[in-house]
């Protein structure tokens, strides 16, 4: 009697319980964040270790991620990247203060002066890849209503504000205008010191803003060009490990396409590798041909797909009703799924490299680059009509379906060795002589980039003009 | 005569690089002014006198290309300014002139309390020299100076 009692509370607490969890997903409440794995989950519980997975997959949370977070303490300063262990440290806090400021629905107006000091004095400065939109941003943190349409982002300050003040002061900067927005944050003061305290390590001397050097302005006629204030500047040189590649898709030893690598590639785009057509090219390349489209794999690594026409191309797998988030996410899954199939020994390190601000287009292109340690590398893409595109990948997408997909596959590993780069200014010199830059001209970016000289990686610079013109020193 | 003729021109060859192309000196008269006040532009500090708590200051300048500029800090204990080296992994850094974009900049370590800086700016024969003050602040001060604020805000 006691056992049957036991058994029906047991089967009305689980019907309970599924009815429960059956009227949050009606109603769209989410019952855990995007990428969670509950098999996964458990099986880490019950065998105590970590299953398989793509741990470098392009999911939401990876794209929440900022590219650069400049930890400032008055007099000292430092720079982390995505990949750092010190970076895991500090984005919890910022994340979860970027969120309250998207939610937080009262904006003021601030001026670059503003901005500036917020900078110099005990401060987070953020920095995203690229810009969002900032209702896909929010979409991406997993808010469910932001107070701050119609702006893109990619950059923003959390300042310790007013010492009267029990809240932060976070800065949004609209980065299509330059123009500030200011708002205020509730959020625990000494954590936000402890944590200034805790990584700013280095001085600003060794990293200072172009505007505390007074760069941003032309105060002489001697000055030929003008740099942003808020663009970071090595005074000295500076070393990065030296750099190598691996090519997963053509074995130069035997001289052959790696079969598993290209099947891997042909499935992804739902090519029948037992019937598809294959056609050798003069340079080596494999063309793959299909009703709908056709694929070509070019001994370097690169591969580009087509379809025919646009309603022919590969099919996301999104609704009817898809909007520019849906799809977004979508793609960006096709990217990693086909990542792991093709190169599953490697993280996937693929960061956007195109701004996603279009946020109701059905039709879009966006792009991304390879990355190491926060540096992106340049090994530009050659089509087979010979057009050089600095990406590692490109893809365009129209009313959810993929119409044109080019990537290189390589895998990235650092060296033993050191690389010597040049400080910002030497680059700057060299960028005026071959006329990249002339007078007056204001650098809006300058950062650093491995770049592939005939298969040997070089540390260079890369800077971007007042009207986004990019330029490789080489 | 000829001889004479041959050995005078060949100490003028040898001169002229010397007096064109030599780096700036290692030391500086505590009075040491240039005859030139157009070479060089300082952009920061901003002003000739400056307080700060950091103890790195980047000097900044804006100089046509081909104008050689050198760094000296005030040593009290010779009387003389003298030039600041740059070192790259114990290497020491060979002076080079400003380039295409015009932009100079340069760290400069500071210790506490008063710096007297010299900026010097050389480009064919012309000198020209620019002195700056930076006073650092020690931590100790700065310290206090927090606690003070904190205290009257509480």
């Amino acid at each position: 009697m006691k056992k049957e009692f036991i058994k029906n509370i047991v089967l009305a607490l689980l019907i309970v319980s599924s009815i429960s969890m059956t009227m949050n997903i009606w109603i769209d409440e989410k019952l855990w964040p995007d990428g969670y794995n509950f098999f996964s989950n458990i099986t880490e519980r019950l065998f105590g270790q970590k299953v398989l997975k793509n741990s470098g997959s392009l999911s939401k949370e990876k794209l929440a991620l900022p590219k650069q977070l400049v930890i400032n303490n008055a007099s000292k300063r430092s720079v982390f990247f995505e990949t750092g262990n010190e970076y895991d440290e500090i984005i919890g806090s910022v994340k979860e203060i970027f969120i309250s400021a998207l939610k937080v629905g009262e904006y003021k107006t601030a001026d670059v002066s503003e901005w500036n000091a917020a900078l110099k004095a005990k401060s987070i400065f953020v920095s995203y890849p690229v810009a969002y939109d900032s209702k896909i941003l929010g979409d991406i943190l997993g808010i469910e209503k932001i107070n701050i349409e119609n702006i893109n982002i990619r950059d923003f300050v959390i300042s310790h504000g007013d010492i009267a003040s029990s809240n932060l002061n976070v800065y949004l900067k609209n980065f299509d205008n330059n123009s500030v927005l200011k708002c205020s944050v509730k959020y625990d003061k000494n954590a936000f010191d402890s944590l200034l305290t805790k990584y700013a390590s280095k001085t600003t001397g060794d990293l200072p803003y172009s505007f505390e050097l007074n760069l941003d302005k032309t105060n002489s006629d001697k000055q030929n060009v003008t740099i942003y204030p808020d663009v970071l500047l090595s005074i000295m040189s500076t070393e990065y490990n030296s750099l190598y590649s691996i090519n997963p898709v053509y074995s130069r030893a035997n001289e052959e396409f790696e079969t598993e690598t290209v099947n891997a590639i042909l499935k992804n785009f739902d090519f029948n590798i037992n019937t598809v057509r294959k056609y050798p090219e003069q340079d080596k390349s494999l063309v793959f041909v299909e009703n709908y489209g056709s694929i070509k794999i070019h001994p370097s690594g690169y591969f580009e797909y087509r379809a025919i026409a646009p309603d022919k191309g590969i099919e996301l797998p999104v609704s009817d009703s898809a909007d520019y988030n849906e799809v977004f996410t979508a793609s960006l899954n096709f990217v990693t799924d086909l990542w792991t199939s093709v190169v599953p020994q490697s993280e996937l390190n693929l960061s956007l490299t195109s701004d996603i601000t279009e946020r109701d287009a059905k039709t879009f292109d966006f792009t991304m680059n390879y990355y190491v340690n926060g540096t992106l590398i340049r090994d530009d893409m050659q089509s087979s009509s010979g057009q050089i595109m600095p990406f590692g990948l490109s893809m365009s997408v129209s009313n959810g379906k993929i119409t044109s997909y080019k990537q290189l596959i390589r895998i990235y590993y650092e060296g033993d060795s050191k690389l010597k780069n040049i400080s910002t200014i030497e680059a700057l010199d060299k960028l005026f002589v071959s006329q990249v830059f002339t007078k007056n001209d204001a650098v809006k970016e300058i950062f650093p980039a491995y770049v592939n000289n005939e298969g040997i990686y070089n540390i260079t610079w890369i800077a971007k003009n007042q009207d986004n013109k990019t330029s490789l020193l080489r | 005569m000829k001889k004479l003729l041959v050995l005078s021109i060949c100490i003028i060859a040898l001169l002229l690089p010397t007096v064109s192309f030599a780096a700036a000196p290692e030391f500086l008269g505590a009075e040491y002014v240039g005859t030139m006040t157009d070479l060089v532009d300082i952009l920061n500090p901003d002003s000739f006198s400056t307080t700060t708590s950091n103890s790195v200051c980047v000097v900044s300048a804006a100089a046509n290309e081909g104008t050689n500029v050198a760094i000296y800090m005030f040593d009290a204990a010779t009387g003389m300014y003298r030039k600041i080296n740059t070192f790259f992994n114990g290497v020491k850094f060979e002076d080079t002139a400003v380039g295409a974009s015009g932009l100079y900049a340069r760290q400069v370590l500071l210790k506490e309390g008063l710096n007297k800086i010299l900026v010097y700016a050389q480009k064919n024969s012309g000198i020209q020299t620019v002195r700056l003050e930076v006073t650092l602040l020690s931590e100790a001060y700065v310290g206090n100076l927090k606690t003070f604020i904190s205290s009257r805000l509480n």
